[in-house]
């Protein structure tokens, strides 16, 4: 779990260009100007891959915070 | 069709454009792509390309801000059906894609697509002359991606080339001999009395070429139609761009069938109208048919075949598409969804 939440970290770290210091499980994208469309779609990809999971497009909208791709990897 | 789509969101309603809305509309592509653009500039050219009169609606679907009354991000559509309402093919073709930056992290331009493509729940959607990010999202929606081949017949009797760089050791293209095929201009009852059948995916009608290209506000198309044994057997639609003192022949639809060897029918068209080269950009599920009517592939190791004439830029470019549709063989011509349009006026 706690390997997890590095991995899903520091890939939102690279894709958003932000010091994974920076970040946390609450970080939202609400508050992120970095974190737009197409890096949105960067992190549901590079998640699917990493995690071999699958994210339903109908659900990636919601997903508001880093937390919110624990559901799909764990 | 206006109705409230997606109500969940507290600052953005998503939903389509009304008829009514026209002056937002033309705000936003202002700010948020370009002053002067020419959707902004021709409201025949708008109307055209995006009213719906029966339904009083622009096919735009919109975020449109609850607070602030403005548009936040808008996606253009252009149904096919747009041209003929009673063509039974669903397919549509998304345009302009654009979100104002300040609200790009709400995800509202991944919100328009999804809820535009649920509310059509269109077979077949196409998407052509796309960015690199937009080419990035859409491939994420499992679209199909790739990029439009490039078509070429150089006037051989011509010397130089002021549009067009040829290289200078260009091959004449003598294997295809002269056939009983007969290449002539039709007209517009001609055309309309012709049994002709779309031969690609999404399916046009005779109808959607009417008023697709005959009754366009702005450029003029000359259709052009091969006959054997007195029977039409495919026609081109195109359009003659001019460069200065310079000529080329853009083939921007087809309908019916690629003949077979037709190089020197070209050739003699291209004579008559005095224009360097003819030029198809599309994607077939056959490429063999149209290298076998005399057609050759756009080398851009050391040919230049320029793709935007408004204003005139003499360089390669790649038209990219994305698509989704359960049949394999769909189609792209230049002159789909927005693509074939002035940007001068």
């Amino acid at each position: 779990m706690e390997n997890n939440t590095q991995k899903l970290l520091g890939i939102c770290s690279e894709i958003l260009e932000i010091e994974v210091t920076e970040l946390s499980l609450e970080t939202s994208r609400l508050v992120m100007e970095e974190w737009d469309s197409l890096a949105h779609i960067r992190l549901i990809a590079e998640m699917e891959e990493i995690f071999n999971c699958e994210i339903p497009i109908d659900s990636i909208t919601e997903i508001e915070k880093i937390s919110d791709f624990l559901q799909y990897i764990r | 069709m206006s109705d409230l789509i997606d109500n969940n969101m507290e600052m953005h309603t998503i939903r389509i454009c009304n008829e009514d809305e026209k002056d937002k509309l033309i705000d936003f592509i202002r700010c948020c792509w370009k002053e002067d653009h020419i959707l902004t500039k021709s409201e025949e050219l708008l109307n055209f390309q995006h009213l719906d009169k029966v339904n009083k609606i622009y096919n735009f679907i919109v975020a449109f801000n609850n607070e602030t009354g403005a548009f936040d991000a808008i996606l253009g559509f252009i149904p096919l059906n747009k041209y003929d309402q009673n063509v039974e093919n669903d397919n549509i073709w998304l345009a302009v894609w654009k979100v104002k930056k300040e609200y790009a992290n709400l995800l509202i331009g991944i919100k328009l697509l999804l809820n535009l493509t649920n509310m059509y729940n269109s077979s077949d959607i196409g998407v052509i002359g796309i960015s690199d990010d937009a080419m990035e999202i859409y491939k994420a929606f499992k679209y199909k991606t790739g990029s439009l081949e490039h078509f070429i017949i150089k006037n051989e009797n011509m010397e130089y080339f002021h549009i067009a760089k040829f290289p200078s050791d260009t091959t004449v293209n003598t294997t295809l001999k002269k056939n009983n095929i007969h290449l002539k201009e039709i007209s517009r009852i001609e055309f309309e009395k012709s049994n002709l059948k779309s031969g690609f995916k999404p399916s046009k009608t005779i109808q959607y070429f009417v008023k697709r290209y005959i009754e366009h506000p702005f450029y003029k198309y000359r259709f052009f139609g091969f006959y054997l044994n007195g029977e039409i057997a495919g026609v081109f639609i195109s359009r003659i761009i001019t460069v200065d003192e310079s000529k080329c022949l853009r083939i921007v639809d087809w309908i019916g069938k690629f003949p077979d060897n037709v190089y020197h029918q070209f050739q003699e068209l291209l004579a008559n109208l005095d224009c360097e080269y003819v030029d198809l950009l599309c994607h077939v599920a056959d490429i063999q048919q149209v290298l076998k009517m005399g057609f050759s592939l756009k080398n851009e190791a050391d040919m230049i075949i320029p793709e935007y004439f408004e204003p005139f830029v003499r360089k390669n470019t790649d038209i990219r598409f994305a698509y989704k549709s359960n049949d394999d063989h769909y189609s792209f011509f230049k002159g789909d969804g927005d693509q074939d349009r002035p940007n001068i006026i």
